[in-house]
Formats: C-alpha cells, structure tokens, sequence
C-alpha cells in the first residue's frame, strides 16, 4: 500500500496549518519548483505520521540528517517527491521510498548504474529500467545513504535484491501510478 | 576557462539552469529536480575531469562551491 499525494489536493491547505515557523522559512528560502514538492511531500509525511502518533501536524519536527536523510526522533520515516506528487513511509524497521517518473535514459547512463545482468535485462524496456534505478534507491534511502553509494553495488534481479553481491532480505513493493510513475518501497 | 568555469558549464549543462543562476553558495539539492539528475551531474564530472568519484565523501558535498574544491584537491592528489 502506497501513500501518494498531490500538490493540487492540498494547494487550498494553509500551509500553517501544518508546517512549523521554522519549515516556512525554509519554504520560502527555496527555488519555486522546489516548492510543490516540498509541500506535498512535508503534508504527506506528516498525515502519515499523525496516523501512528496524534501530533499536531505543524508540531511534527522532521530534522533532515546531514547525510539529507529525513529524520523522526520515533520511527523511521522516508520521503520523496516528483512533479508534485509526494510519496512517504513511517516504520518501526528501515524503510526506504521513491516515485519516480518512467523516463527513457540513454546507453550510457543505462550501463553506469545498471550491473550487466541487469542491463541486459532492462535495457530495452524503459518501465523496467526505471524501476531498477528507483529499487536501488529506495534500498539505499533505507539504508540511510542515498547516493552516498554508487547504484552498481545494490543489483536488483529476478525480484530479488542483492547488496555487494549478498541477498538481501527485504520487504519489496512497487507499482505503476498513472501509466507515467514507478512508485517502490523497500523495508529492511 | 578556469576550473570554476568548468564546474559552472557543466552544472548548467547538466541540470538545463542557466550560469546566471548558479552560485558558488547554490545547494547542489536546490538546483537538481531528482537524485537521476544528481547521478548523471556525478557522471559528467567523472567524465570531464576523467576522475572517479568517491561516494562515500559526498556526504561533505553541498555547495557548488565544495564541488570545486574537490575537483581541484582530486587534481592536485593526481
């Protein structure tokens, strides 16, 4: 089960309403097409939050770790963001999450994050290409790392996931969002 | 052009955002839209310098600004 939201459903939310007088700041300090996805993404955590612990949602802190890693001092949390649509997951375990939209990536950037089993399958199909680079990242958000590790060390095939050549045991969800996102949960 | 030229082109190259835009305190995160657009910047970067990145050290990269002392410290080392 995936959370999924979309600036358009809460662009008529006050954003005091759920952000923090420090988060607005923030909002403000950004470039505007950061914006969006920065309000769908926040809103998103946060409800999600809110359904495990009833916290006012502006009350919610969400600091970001100096690896860029969003952090909740009571559960895991991951979050991303594409177009406006945000994405997010609250855990007791690692998790890792990502939307991603299903784009064409040429040879080149196909062979330097894909290994070569998994180039040679995927490289024709797009759809499959994108979500072996969003698994791989997913596992490496829940990790805690992102792309603090080169995408080639995590292989994703065959359904299952490998880290430096050693299966993983994982959690693994993904799903197709208006035939134009891939949409991937990891839990470890 | 000089090393902070270089590192100027190819962000705006890469991340399609004019030079005019871009400043040595601009925060890498706030000009790329998605981490695929981050992986690609770190590949022109391996390829226009024809170094190696080390991931592991981007946690200490945050401002274009730190790319170009990096650069010219991976220059220095050889």
């Amino acid at each position: 089960m995936f959370s999924v939201l979309s600036f358009d459903s809460i662009k008529n939310i006050p954003v005091s309403s759920y952000l923090s007088l420090k988060e607005i700041k923030h909002l403000n300090s950004l470039p505007d097409f950061k914006k969006k996805d920065y309000l769908s993404s926040r809103f998103n955590i946060k409800r999600e939050i809110s359904r495990y612990y009833p916290i006012d949602l502006k009350k919610i802190e969400i600091i970001k770790e100096k690896s860029g890693k969003p952090y909740f001092k009571k559960a895991n949390i991951s979050i991303s963001h594409c177009d406006g649509y945000s994405l997010s997951a609250v855990s007791l375990t690692k998790a890792g999450v990502d939307i991603e939209s299903i784009r064409h990536f040429n040879d080149n950037f196909l062979r330097s994050f894909l290994t070569e089993r998994e180039y040679l399958a995927v490289k024709e199909n797009p759809v499959l290409a994108t979500l072996s680079w969003s698994i791989k990242e997913s596992y490496l958000k829940a990790l805690g790392l992102g792309l603090r590790r080169h995408p080639k060390s995590v292989e994703f095939i065959k359904g299952v996931l490998y880290d430096k050549g050693k299966k993983v045991k994982a959690k693994i969800e993904f799903s197709l969002f208006k035939r134009k996102y891939i949409l991937t949960k990891v839990i470890i | 052009m000089n090393l902070e030229e270089i590192v100027f082109a190819t962000i705006s190259e890469n991340l399609k955002i004019p030079k005019e835009n871009i400043r040595l305190d601009s925060k890498i995160e706030e000009l790329s839209k998605d981490s695929i657009e981050l992986f690609n910047l770190i590949i022109a970067f391996e390829d226009k310098f024809k170094t190696q990145v080390d991931y592991e050290e981007l946690v200490e990269i945050n401002t274009v600004s730190d790319i170009v002392n990096y650069i010219d410290k991976k220059n220095q080392n050889g």
